[in-house]
């Protein structure tokens, strides 16, 4: 299985980026989709299509193609792609890190939520591994989702227990908005910056 | 033509104003008819093993309503009847009617025991005759040729499918003139459903008014029986206003299969072709580990459908007997200051709590404490104490000491039971013998009566037959009727049933 990065046309000036949201189950990865199609331009934005169960929980997963606009001539699109948290569902989570560009792992603040937080960050790299891979590589930025939350845990805890890679990392309450668009931003920062 | 709705799988968050950006419009739409297509199927699969379960239980209850609830309240009516307030107690008696008539229009809701023994057209036939007198509505019904060569699957299917929007337009409480038609030919049925009524449009009723929920249920039974939908003309009517399904019988009833992969010939740019190809192998790895987990998770998900299809029977029958319940039971406290009043009530309150039960506990649970044998004993005493027939109960040697399964014992007692309430009700009997005989590797059970005999009593519960020989193929048994051997006249059931010692 190859692995493929952004994917350039050149004739037609074209780059296409493929972002993945990461994390546990219920992190927050879909409330974080939706909050970027509901604040972006009809213009710029795609259909979001989420494959769900009925109770609202990400079965599978979400994708969203939007427009960056133009970075030195070239047009940008985005691809956004979140994984289906629950462990059952490792395959698909691996096969929708084929190809990808940038990570963004998304943790749960809540303290309940610390082991499984590490698990997927483990999950995350043995499924890297498998495209050969490996975090030093890859555009990766850590959101610390649910800030809002009674039970969560500090930051500096979080710091410790989840950024394993020392990247850079973001408070977010994403139901609300806060810190969900200066997540994307850095890691697309961080993909153009490769490409350049 | 329709196709089936978008299920609750699938959630698109749709950008209607995508038309300046051809690439990204094009892609969305290829990736939505892909996620549709993956999510009809994904609900297809979900369905389809769900579906068998919930008729199960839709059998199990009517069977034990059949055999528990309405030996209960006819007992009820013949005390009544044979009691010394005659008049006082008509109203009643009448009233009772009344709940037994709702009770066996409940029972054919939940199993159609007319479309396994006669056929989808007469099924249909009493589906429309039924909810006529029941929501006092007029459903005409026509046939144009009764055969049908659809798979009994199918036909389940189809019957299911008519029974919800039926019911859902009788209920509506809109003067509609309903009209079903049945037609069968070249191997192809059509089913029409219409209105008479100019005022009203049968599309826009079911479309726009009918809940979510049991649309959803309307086309995952359309798509079970393989069948397609047309609101359309019937022949020679003009009015467009029908409602017209059409199943052919070589077609089939993979619903899953049925599905087929619909491709927008869109032009979409190399890049959108790359990241479609991405999705669709994401999606069919995502199904195959879906089922996966379904499968895995059976254990689980079973009792879940199960509960939830007691949960939404228990809400059925409180709203179609409750009614009747609530007048008996006024009829009854009428009559307070009668003897015959007063175990009317009594009476009308086990019949309520009877009906619970048999939701609630798939069988009684005395079979957890006592053996058939005490078992049967209780149903021969209650039998002695409620008719003028005589029993006699022969329990050969270590017949106590057969031990029995549950669903064994269950299915036995409830034979037992049907058949003495048979005898009770049809037979013209003086005397009853019921005999448990230990064979060397079965156990066998002989009710003999000296009443008129099987053939011709009259009356006879279809239903009642029927839950007796399922019952006794439930547990690999066999029950068997003959003539009477002992007694000039009568009938003979023989049960028998394999056991352990």
């Amino acid at each position: 299985m190859g692995m493929t990065m952004s994917i350039i046309n050149l004739q037609t000036k074209e780059i296409n980026i493929k972002i993945v949201y990461y994390g546990t189950g219920l992190g927050g990865k879909t409330t974080n989709l939706k909050y970027i199609y509901s604040q972006l331009s009809p213009i710029t934005r795609g259909d979001l299509i989420s494959l769900a169960t009925e109770t609202e929980r990400t079965l599978f997963f979400d994708f969203m193609a939007l427009d960056l606009g133009k970075v030195k001539d070239f047009d940008v699109k985005l691809s956004l792609y979140t994984v289906p948290g629950q462990v059952e569902y490792n395959a698909s989570r691996k096969l929708i890190l084929n190809g990808v560009d940038g990570i963004i792992f998304v943790a749960d603040s809540d303290v309940m939520k610390e082991q499984e937080n590490i698990e997927s960050q483990v999950n995350m790299l043995e499924n890297l591994a498998a495209y050969g891979l490996t975090i030093d590589k890859m555009p990766l930025v850590l959101q610390y989702n649910k800030r809002d939350l009674s039970t969560a845990m500090a930051i500096d805890r979080m710091e410790k227990k989840c950024n394993l890679f020392d990247v850079p990392s973001f408070e977010a309450i994403a139901s609300q908005g806060s810190g969900v668009f200066s997540t994307l931003k850095a890691v697309c920062r961080q993909v153009l910056n490769r490409l350049q | 033509m329709l196709n089936l709705t978008p299920t609750a799988a699938l959630t698109i968050t749709r950008n209607i104003e995508t038309v300046n950006q051809p690439g990204l419009t094009a892609l969305s739409a290829n990736i939505l008819t892909r996620a549709q297509t993956w999510s009809d199927k994904a609900r297809a699969l979900k369905f389809e093993m769900e579906f068998k379960l919930v008729e199960q239980e839709r059998r199990r209850v009517a069977k034990e309503l059949h055999d528990e609830v309405l030996p209960h309240l006819s007992r009820l009516v013949r005390t009544l009847q044979s009691a010394e307030e005659k008049t006082e107690t008509a109203a009643i008696v009448l009233a009772l009617h009344g709940l037994n008539q709702t009770l066996r229009d409940l029972l054919a809701e939940l199993h159609p025991v007319d479309l396994e023994e006669l056929g989808l057209s007469s099924a249909v036939q009493n589906l429309c005759q039924r909810y006529s007198r029941h929501y006092r509505t007029s459903i005409n019904f026509r046939e144009e040729n009764e055969t049908c060569g659809l798979s009994e699957l199918q036909q389940l299917a189809v019957y299911r499918a008519l029974q919800l929007v039926l019911k859902y337009f009788a209920e509506s409480g809109e003067d509609l003139n309903l009209l079903v038609r049945y037609q069968y030919a070249n191997g192809t049925i059509r089913l029409g459903l219409g209105t008479a009524s100019k005022n009203h449009s049968i599309a826009k009723m079911l479309l726009h008014s009918m809940p979510e929920q049991e649309l959803d249920a309307f086309f995952a039974w359309c798509s079970l029986a393989g069948a397609e939908l047309q609101f359309t003309t019937w022949s020679k009517d003009k009015s467009n206003n029908f409602l017209v399904l059409t199943a052919c019988d070589s077609k089939s009833a993979s619903f899953s299969a049925s599905l087929e992969h619909t491709c927008i010939s869109d032009q979409i740019d190399q890049l959108s072709k790359i990241r479609l190809n991405e999705l669709e192998q994401i999606m069919a790895l995502a199904q195959s580990e879906w089922t996966d987990m379904l499968e895995q998770n059976s254990n689980l998900s079973e009792p879940m459908t199960i509960a939830l299809e007691r949960k939404r029977l228990l809400s059925e029958i409180e709203r179609l007997v409750s009614p009747d319940f609530a007048q008996v039971e006024a009829l009854a406290i009428e009559l307070a200051n009668c003897s015959a009043g007063r175990a009317a009530k009594t009476s009308i309150a086990a019949a309520k709590k009877l009906v619970d039960t048999v939701i609630s506990e798939t069988y009684p649970r005395q079979l957890e404490h006592l053996n058939l044998v005490s078992m049967i004993k209780l149903l021969v005493n209650k039998f002695n104490r409620a008719t003028l027939i005589k029993p006699n109960f022969v329990v050969g040697p270590s017949a106590a000491n057969i031990k029995l399964e549950i669903p064994q014992k269950l299915a036995v007692y409830r034979i037992v039971q049907e058949a003495l309430n048979n005898i009770e009700k049809h037979s013209e009997a003086k005397t009853v013998l019921v005999l448990i005989e230990p064979e060397q590797d079965s156990l066998v059970i002989c009710i003999e009566d000296d009443g008129v005999g099987f053939s011709q009593q009259q009356n006879c519960s279809h239903r009642g037959l029927k839950n007796i020989k399922e019952r006794a193929e439930t547990i690999a048994g066999t029950a068997t009727w003959q003539n009477s051997i002992s007694y000039q006249s009568g009938t003979l059931l023989t049960i028998k049933v394999l056991h352990q010692i």
